[in-house]
């Protein structure tokens, strides 16, 4: 007989539970439960067209960035605006310094957490895990707190603050850097450069990307002490024995957005090994599942409004809707990036042992190899004595998206102005397509599907469910947290992000 | 150099949430508060340790909820806070987590840090009060 487990997820971005039903030790069913009604979408409509650039910001104190460079594209989209080329740099390397800064938090401040479970006492490598993961002291997660410390100082030269800049506007950016700020950039760079490679890989990231399969990466593991222990090393051995490398395959549908911010670049659609160009076109947002007025909510989000349903009906049991591309659920982030890239070790990892949550955070852990090389490079080409905005109107009238690959995956932004206000706006994260409920064919959505066939070795602590839910690095808002006092819930208490 | 800090957080977009950024405001417009920083800390979570680098006291102002009557304003020291919330994770409870890593992020010599929590949206009088008892800590007043 199946048992029910709901499991509130209390390391993702607001409120989020996971409801699996446990047939004879593995999950025979997920179901996502987004509990809380965002409704950004409905604050912004009426405002001036411009108010998208400071609301939307506000989603998430993590990617405030990514919404701010979204919802500048949109604008732009609607005029055809061209954006200054120093502007376009400054805006990839704001990116890049937030995709880093995620990428590492959350693995070693997240996601391993996980790994300190009571339940691995036992295991020959816990004492060693507790020593580097446990929260708030362990070796890794503060030196992930300091490392990550300076990276959005980067931002903050370019854009005065971070998070909730305002920086970014249609035409390129409202900053002026010189050759120091630059300067003072490339040294927050390196130095984080220097940690990542010491720290992290025990190698430097030219020496790692060298290895380009699995075969090579074992090899890589064995070839010298610094690599066996460095972080990336004990995190893929501790991966490996708790059988991380078996549990998380979703379906085969992976979604990428462009990752640099151009208009008009493309990202990809992988399905089945085939590899297909991004169009937005083919996004629908289905609600069939989700508590949402079926006949006004549901569509092409340049069309699709966000009206919640007056009472809860029994089938709808999230508030995320189920966006699907091409009628496909779709896993965005870090690991389908990689895919749609081609990474080679990715590519070979997911082709020989499958997808799974251990292929997805070593993606995202690998990530800032590529991530570093780019922004060191975007520095470069920046030449300070050229312009960082090419002056744009400010749209009145007319309908545009943005859309980013955002640190959690695809972001999008859709608008549509109407004599300078704001008529129409939906906003998709890429939590909502991972964290999805079904949709209206039933299918799940990519959490849910990654969740069914993990085996659960104690039903009353699922420690397995955390794992491959943070896996996809969730976010699903950041305005509410509840947190218990001594073990008693007295009430909620708001503090931070 | 101004050697205290008063670290104001919450959401200026949510009536429910905005009362720490209200407090902020209160600050700013005191003529006298040259003496301690004052920041807007936004919906900052752990973005907000440089804050807590060089300077001798931190307080931090923030919205509680189902402590007390709305209108309360209630002090709340540092390490009462890290005692009784032991589960404190990332980043749902971003400050917290900051909070609870303080001790083991090399930071010497720790400043002293204690939480004005206001209980309720925050009326003017519950704002004015919340801004006297900040300063009050930073001035070193029990």
């Amino acid at each position: 007989m199946a048992k029910t487990v709901y499991m509130p997820m209390n390391r993702v971005e607001g409120d989020l539970e996971v409801k699996v039903a446990i047939e004879d030790g593995v999950v025979s069913d997920a179901w996502m439960i987004g509990s809380m009604y965002r409704g950004i979408e409905t604050m912004l409509i009426g405002r001036n067209s411009l108010d998208g650039l400071v609301i939307t910001p506000r989603i998430c104190g993590i990617c405030s960035t990514s919404h701010l460079l979204t919802a500048a594209m949109a604008l732009e989209n609607i005029t055809d605006t061209l954006v200054s080329p120093n502007g376009l740099l400054v805006r990839n390397i704001a990116l890049g310094a937030e995709k880093l800064q995620n990428d590492l938090r959350h693995i070693f401040l997240m996601f391993a957490a996980d790994l300190t479970a009571e339940g691995y006492a036992s295991h020959s490598l816990y004492p060693e895990i507790m020593r580097r993961y446990q929260p708030f002291q362990g070796s890794a997660v503060v030196a992930t707190i300091l490392a990550t410390k300076k990276i959005p100082e980067i931002i903050a030269i370019f854009g005065g603050q971070w998070p909730h800049s305002s920086f970014i506007v249609p035409g390129g950016i409202t900053s002026q850097p010189n050759e120091a700020d630059l300067r003072q950039c490339r040294l927050l760079l390196s130095e984080f450069r220097r940690w990542y490679e010491q720290c992290v890989l025990g190698c430097s990231i030219d020496r790692f990307a060298e290895v380009e399969n699995c075969r090579q990466l074992d090899d890589w593991l064995d070839e010298r002490p610094q690599h066996h222990e460095s972080e990336l090393g004990f995190f893929l051995r501790c991966c490996q024995d708790f059988g991380l490398d078996c549990i998380g395959g979703a379906h085969e549908a992976y979604l990428s957005g462009p990752e640099i911010a151009v208009a008009n670049s493309s990202g990809g659609f992988l399905h089945n090994g085939i590899l297909q160009a991004f169009d937005q076109q083919r996004i629908v947002e289905q609600v069939k599942h989700a508590r949402y007025q079926e006949h006004n909510s549901s569509g092409h989000p340049s069309e699709a409004e966000t009206h919640p349903l007056d009472s809860i009906e029994h089938d709808a049991y999230s508030w995320c809707k189920a966006p699907r591309y091409n009628g496909n659920p779709s896993e965005t982030g870090a690991l389908a990036e990689a895919l749609i890239r081609q990474d080679p070790l990715v590519t070979d990892l997911v082709a020989t042992r499958g997808a799974s949550a251990l292929a997805r955070t070593l993606a995202r852990l690998l990530r800032p190899c590529r991530t570093l090389r780019l922004m060191e490079q975007w520095l470069r080409e920046i030449n300070p004595v050229d312009r960082y905005y090419q002056p744009a109107g400010v749209p009145a009238n007319g309908s545009g998206f943005g859309l980013i690959q955002a640190p959690r995956g695809l972001l999008g932004h859709w608008v549509q102005l109407t004599n300078g206000f704001i008529d129409h706006y939906q906003v998709i994260t890429p939590t909502t397509w991972n964290a999805s409920p079904r949709d209206d064919r039933d299918l799940r959505g990519p959490i849910e599907q990654a969740l069914v066939g993990t085996p659960i070795r104690n039903p009353e602590d699922p420690v397995e469910v955390g794992h491959v839910v943070r896996s996809f690095d969730l976010c699903m808002v950041c305005s509410v947290h509840a947190v218990s006092k001594k073990n008693r819930t007295l009430g909620r208490f708001r503090l931070g992000i | 150099m101004k050697n205290n800090r008063i670290i104001c957080v919450g959401n200026s977009l949510v009536a429910a949430d905005a009362a720490g950024i209200q407090v902020f405001n209160e600050l700013c417009s005191r003529s006298y508060c040259h003496h301690v920083e004052i920041v807007n800390g936004g919906l900052g979570g752990m973005d907000l340790l440089p804050y807590f680098y060089n300077c001798d006291t931190v307080v931090l102002v923030d919205q509680m909820v189902g402590f007390a009557e709305p209108g309360t304003v209630a002090r709340l020291d540092w390490e009462d806070v890290c005692a009784d919330w032991q589960s404190a994770c990332m980043p749902s409870g971003e400050l917290l987590y900051l909070l609870k890593s303080l001790p083991f992020l090399g930071i010497s010599p720790l400043p002293t840090i204690c939480i004005i929590g206001i209980e309720g949206e925050g009326e003017g009088e519950t704002i004015k009060r919340a801004a006297d008892m900040a300063l009050e800590i930073v001035r070193g007043t029990p």
